[in-house]
């Protein structure tokens, strides 16, 4: 099942890693990306698509805040804004 | 910050390397001893902290440095430092990060890297040591500016502790520690930048105070969660106002008195029987700061299959990750106890104590001395009733020894059983024990090992020595591997293979280190060796103690399996 998960974070090294190591270590795989670096400050917004069932899911979203860097996690399951997630990257990677 | 720390902070500033700024915070941040090994790219560190009043022990090797930062924090609370140097000396700590990382022991690991212009060049001793350590620390960082490497320390040390805590690495460039720095502002107080203990919400409170004051067949879950949290006296309140039986982990040993009436002792594979039989019948299980390991739980679906949860944990990601939470707690222990306490009243659990005494006569742990060769229990039991009155801290390495050890080494109090509980680390033990006695100069420290594990570390006897540290150290030598044995014997149809050792004279070599040696065949010679082993106080005491290679280590589940599997006893032994 894909979930969404938009990713509010300091944009510091490692953070990438540091995100990606945790659905590995779930078996969630990470079906699409986009990372980019909001306006005039230190914060960036990850968002991913991920095969994850609601369990595990659930776990990821506190192991990623439990990351030093990461401040805020929303989560969809819904269609909608999965397709607009994906939307968004295509429209952000043209 | 100490007296010492503000006088060194005390000297006037002028214009320094990040090397000695780094060196100035961590006498800022209370640290008393640092537990390293230096190189060719930690040299500008080791400068700095040439004439420092920190006190540093030179380790043999970073291993046994990062065990002995884990000791010096687990006995007092405080964070351990180790360093290295790069490449090698930098991944020798990945064993005892990811030791820290799984027991949420607070350490603050500092290493030296290559010149920047070498970084990411396969220079000479380059190894990408942030990258290797993300997934066993709570945080690491590589500090590419001079004026970030202060800043940076101070904020590890604040990470390592607060919340869960657990071991932080901080990784900096030789060029980088070389680098001119302005001079320091007022260093802020470790204690005023800590956030406030984690209060758990009223609602939820009132839930679980209930489900506790109500129900019939309660367990009190104890984790090593109450031990980081100072929590020890809310939990011997709890149990003594509700008269709720308590079984603790292995990493919750001492938490709770192990002599009182109400404790079950430690639960699990190598648990107490009553322990996991009052667990699987239990009603209500309130888990405090443990995790539902799978040596606690065995097979997942069978589990307590009558128990409701209630689910103590400053870390939310524990709540619900193993077994659901009926009645989810999220705070620290020590706060979130003290707001329950007046929330809750005694359940009627009279039928349950009897029931629970019935299974404490049926199947008490036991072991039989005789004849002329040790049993490791006989050893173990007889050391902990000799010197119960000193208080003594005892570390552990693991294996059966560590497993006898939590079954016979009743801890009455907390930060007094050191040992490596999720990860499982073979060598442990030694350097743990270093950094307790560090810490704890005033206390009598007691190194229970086995032959294989000590053969892991056993260099860090010549830090020991060194630096005139009494420490005890008994090796249980069963000239075997033996859990592994015990696993090939009982689930391998007695293939043994590679667990066999043919091992030095223990007491010559401690000898050759400079240590006191004591060597034990036979039963009667124990306590006489310990008797000389206690007296020693100038230097580190090894008593060689020839055990039973054929003992197993009861009672036992099957990894994976349900409770109805354990064998409580040796069935050869009973059969005979």
């Amino acid at each position: 099942m894909q979930e969404t998960y938009e990713i509010k974070a300091k944009d510091a090294p490692g953070l990438l890693a540091r995100v990606e190591s945790l659905f590995r270590r779930q078996r969630a795989p990470i079906r699409s990306f986009f990372f980019e670096g909001c306006e005039g400050g230190p914060v960036a917004r990850l968002v991913l698509v991920a095969e994850a069932d609601e369990e595990r899911s659930n776990l990821l979203q506190k192991q990623l805040l439990r990351l030093e860097d990461v401040i805020e996690v929303v989560r969809s399951r819904d269609a909608a804004a999965i397709a607009q997630s994906e939307f968004t990257l295509e429209e952000k990677t043209a | 910050m100490t007296a010492q720390a503000r006088a060194h902070q005390a000297q006037p500033k002028v214009r320094t390397t990040a090397a000695r700024a780094l060196a100035d915070e961590l006498v800022a941040q209370g640290v008393t001893h640092i537990f390293g090994h230096p190189g060719g790219a930690a040299l500008p560190l080791y400068d700095a902290l040439h004439g420092s009043p920190i006190r540093h022990l030179l380790m043999r090797h970073e291993q046994g440095a990062a065990h002995a930062a884990q000791g010096y924090a687990r006995a007092t609370g405080r964070p351990g430092v180790c360093l290295a140097t790069s490449g090698p000396g930098a991944t020798n700590l990945v064993t005892g990060l990811a030791d820290a990382m799984l027991d949420s022991t607070p350490v603050v690991a500092l290493t030296a890297q290559v010149a920047t212009s070498l970084l990411g060049r396969d220079g000479f001793q380059e190894a990408d040591i942030v990258g290797m350590t993300q997934g066993i620390t709570k945080h690491n960082w590589l500090v590419l500016e001079p004026e970030d490497v202060a800043a940076t320390v101070r904020y590890a040390f604040r990470i390592a502790a607060m919340g869960r805590p657990g071991p932080v690495l901080v990784d900096v460039p030789r060029d980088v520690l070389q680098g001119e720095v302005a001079s320091e502002g007022p260093y802020d107080d470790p204690a005023n930048i800590a956030d406030g203990p984690r209060r758990a919400d009223a609602v939820s409170l009132r839930r679980a105070a209930f489900a506790i004051s109500n129900a019939r067949r309660p367990v009190l879950y104890v984790g090593g969660g109450v031990i980081s949290s100072g929590a020890s006296a809310e939990v011997r309140r709890l149990a003594h106002k509700t008269r709720i039986p308590v079984t603790t982990t292995l990493m919750g040993k001492g938490a709770f008195p192990e002599t009182d009436p109400l404790s079950l002792g430690m639960l699990g594979m190598h648990g107490t029987a009553y322990a996991n039989w009052a667990m699987h019948e239990s009603d209500l299980i309130i888990a405090l700061g443990a995790r539902f390991d799978d040596r606690i739980t065995g097979k997942l679906a069978t589990f307590a299959p009558h128990a409701k949860i209630v689910h103590l944990d400053i870390d939310p990601v524990e709540i619900g990750k193993i077994r659901k939470a009926d009645y989810p707690l999220h705070g620290d222990a020590k706060t979130v106890l003290r707001q329950l306490l007046p929330l809750v009243g005694a359940p009627h659990t009279n039928g349950w104590h009897d029931r629970i005494a019935a299974w404490k006569a049926e199947a008490p742990l036991h072991y039989e001395q005789t004849g002329d060769v040790i049993l490791p229990q006989f050893a173990i039991e007889t050391l902990w009733k000799m010197t119960r009155d000193r208080r003594p801290i005892v570390t552990t390495d693991v294996g059966q020894h560590q497993m006898w050890a939590a079954q016979f080494w009743k801890c009455d109090e907390p930060n007094t059983f050191i040992t490596s509980g999720g990860l499982g680390t073979m060598g442990f033990g030694l350097p743990a024990a270093i950094g307790v006695q560090c810490g704890m100069p005033d206390r009598l420290v007691i190194n229970l090992n086995g032959d294989g594990s000590f053969q892991q570390t056993m260099q860090a006897m010549a830090t020991a020595v060194e630096e005139n540290l009494p420490i005890k150290v008994i090796v249980l030598d069963n000239q075997n591997l033996g859990m592994v044995r015990q696993w090939q014997d009982l689930f391998y149809e007695r293939r043994f293979f590679a667990v066999e050792l043919k091992n030095p004279d223990f007491a010559k070599l401690a000898e050759a280190f400079g240590a006191a040696a004591f060597r034990v065949n036979r039963p009667e010679e124990l306590v006489p060796a310990y008797e000389a082993a206690l007296a020693v106080n100038d230097r580190p005491a090894l008593v060689h103690v020839r055990t039973d290679g054929n003992e197993n280590c009861y009672p036992m589940w099957p990894a994976g399996q349900s409770i109805d599997t354990m064998v409580v006893s040796c069935p050869r032994k009973k059969k005979s």
